[in-house]
């Protein structure tokens, strides 16, 4: 008994650096985070407690509406940046000659920071940038196409810059996928009659689903807490035609002191995300046996 | 059914060494060929171009009567067993078994009807519905040979399929795949480094190594009769004892021979080798007697170790003037000499190899054992 009361204490003790850590930096921000979100605060007066107010308040803003809206919109990149890393995954896996360095190149813009892929993407987005040349060339336009200076299309290129720069990250992720699918499942599918097409949608993409899960849980709470792109490239404009949910946070919290409101916005972001969560686990958990 | 013709077939591998040299080989219809070997001697690859998953680099392979060199995997007639299974993991053992016939799009009610037919033979029926990780290791190689079966094919090939299991299951599945054999009567090929199993298993055996046949035959025919000294080596546990010598004089009754020990040994048969080639003697554990005076054709030892195994008893022996040491066996009933003990042994004459010095056997030698 007093063998294992010694054992019980020894691993709580080992537990605690990580405990501490963890109630410093996670436990304690997200309840005081919450606590603040049913306050009114400036970072200068204690926080006023005002009950709902802040949610209402948020619900009654368009700008919220809007900036939620296109939030949900960025979930496109989900799919997109899922398809596509699954295809160059499957691309790379092959033994072809220098396929490391397009392994690397793939996984350049990962490592890379996201101003300096902002400034880029600036540059290629810009009226006289490399996009507009290269459609003017193909004799495709006439006049330059406002990348992100046009409200119609300006979350979509943010979105587009999103997806390039996280590709290479699922790509890799896919890659360790596809290489722990033992080579000899393939070659009894191949015994068996089946096509390169059927191998991949009925063995790689089943033992892949995993994998999905993973990163379709990670791009989705990426898309939805989208921020660093907009806030590079286009300050939530024109016309307020790039607010996501986050940014709105940030213009309120940051910017504008009111960090019950921001806290607010983070909070609804918050049940949203265990919610896309609590879906991707829903539907694409692999069943057990 | 079917039966293979081997021609020459080569394997060179792009840009690196040729691992297959030109194997021919006839397997005949309904036969269960063993191929044994070391690693990396070649029998797996040998196995992988008969299956269409390696290319063939050169000569001919047919299948039936029909050249299959360039003939698709899945249109060769032939289903293989893997030594890691290779279950589909994410299928029940049903949706595992008729994967194949799925492809193939046959009917569902044909399907099932294959897939329980096999499960019946193989006595898996109460799994159908459940997915390979929750199969033990005999279950799953079960299933294996069930998705094998289901597609009734010309040729089964089984590439080291017991070699993950248990030592007690092993020998029960082994006992089973033979049983398999005889009510499928079908082409087996099947892969192993265990002797045991090839020697249990196979209705011929060939043995491979470094990418050529040694020597292809029935087991008792490579136990007695092997045709270089690597066969005589490879088959047999503990394995051959070979013993240095050199060929004295041969005379009408038999041929002199001289260990390294300078002892001398009188065979019955007659070499046709020149006085004074170095030679091999060859002699199996159980065809070396022991005793305790010195006498004719005896070689003197010291007892270095003695092993029980239960049913019978392995000696080691180091012999006088020799590096090497002498291994012989005992029933476990007979009395064994002791750790130390000096002996001299006496092969059983007309059960030794003599093998020359490329390790080739001397005409004459290795006749049915007595």
């Amino acid at each position: 008994m007093a063998h294992s009361r010694k054992a019980t204490l020894t691993a709580y003790l080992f537990l605690t650096p990580a405990m501490v850590l963890l109630l410093a930096f996670a436990f304690w921000p997200v309840g005081f985070g919450s606590y603040i979100a049913f306050t009114q605060y400036n970072l200068i007066d204690a926080p006023v407690w005002v009950g709902l107010e802040n949610f209402r308040e948020l619900f009654d803003d368009e700008l919220f509406i809007g900036s939620l809206k296109n939030s949900a919109l960025y979930l496109i990149v989900v799919p997109v940046i899922q398809v596509l890393a699954i295809l160059l995954a499957v691309l790379v896996n092959n033994n072809l000659p220098g396929i490391k360095f397009f392994r690397a190149a793939y996984y350049l813009p990962v490592v890379t920071t996201v101003s300096v892929i902002g400034i880029i993407w600036n540059f290629m987005y810009n009226d006289d940038g490399a996009l507009n040349a290269i459609l003017r060339w193909l004799h495709l336009i006439n006049e330059p196409i406002g990348f992100l200076t046009d409200d119609r299309i300006a979350l979509f290129a943010v979105m587009f810059v999103t997806i390039w720069r996280g590709l290479g990250w699922y790509m890799v992720l896919y890659l360790a996928g596809l290489q722990a699918i033992s080579a000899d499942v393939y070659e009894a599918a191949t015994l068996d009659g089946a096509n390169a097409w059927q191998k991949f949608w009925r063995i790689t993409v089943p033992l892949l689903l995993p994998t999905i899960l993973l990163c379709s849980i990670m791009s989705m709470l990426a898309a939805v807490k989208a921020f660093e792109e907009v806030q590079i490239m286009t300050q939530g404009g024109p016309f307020q035609s790039t607010y996501t949910a986050l940014y709105y946070a940030y213009e309120f919290g940051i910017k504008s002191l009111n960090f019950g409101r921001a806290l607010a916005a983070s909070l609804v972001m918050s049940v949203v995300c265990m919610l896309l969560a609590w879906l991707n686990f829903r539907y694409l958990q692999p069943k057990n046996p | 059914m079917a039966e293979l013709k081997l021609k020459n077939l080569q394997k060179t591998y792009e840009d690196g060494p040729t691992v297959i040299h030109g194997i021919d080989l006839d397997i005949r219809d309904g036969e269960f060929m063993v191929f044994v070997g070391p690693s990396g001697c070649g029998k797996t690859t040998t196995l992988r171009m008969i299956a269409g998953l390696e290319d063939i680099s050169g000569g001919e392979l047919s299948i039936g009567q029909r050249r299959v060199n360039d003939v698709p995997a899945a249109k060769r007639g032939v289903a293989m067993v893997f030594q890691s299974y290779a279950l589909y993991p994410h299928m029940t053992v049903r949706e595992n078994m008729g994967f194949g016939l799925k492809l193939a799009k046959k009917p569902k009610a044909e399907i099932n009807e294959a897939v329980e037919r096999a499960a019946q033979v193989l006595q898996i029926t109460h799994l159908l519905e459940r997915k390979p990780k929750a199969l033990s290791g005999g279950q799953r190689q079960r299933v294996a040979i069930g998705r094998a079966i289901v597609r009734k094919p010309d040729v089964f090939l089984f590439d080291e399929p017991l070699s993950n299991l248990d030592a007690s299951l092993r020998v029960q599945m082994r006992i089973e795949l033979a049983k398999l054999h005889k009510d499928l009567a079908t082409t087996m090929i099947y892969v192993t480094h265990d002797q045991v199993e090839a020697m249990t298993l196979g209705d011929r055996i060939a043995v491979f190594n470094g990418g050529r046949i040694e020597q292809v035959g029935t087991p008792l025919e490579l136990y007695q009769q092997p045709a270089n000294q690597f066969v005589a080596g490879f088959l047999g546990s503990p394995k051959m004892n070979f013993l240095p010598a050199q060929l004295r004089s041969g005379s009408n009754s038999g041929s002199d021979i001289v260990l390294a020990g300078n002892t001398s040994i009188t065979l019955p048969q007659q070499y046709r080798l020149q006085s004074g080639s170095p030679i091999t003697l060859g002699v199996r554990p159980e065809h070396i007697a022991w005793q305790v005076q010195a006498g004719d054709n005896a070689i003197p030892a010291s007892v270095d170790l003695v092993e029980h195994l239960g049913g019978e008893q392995i000696i080691y022996a180091r012999a006088d003037g020799m590096d090497a040491q002498i291994a012989f066996s005992l029933p476990s009933k007979e009395t064994a000499p002791h750790r130390g003990e000096r002996v001299w042994l006496k092969p059983e004459l007309a059960a030794c190899h003599l093998f020359d010095a490329a390790g080739l056997a001397l005409p004459g030698s290795g006749q049915p054992y007595p």
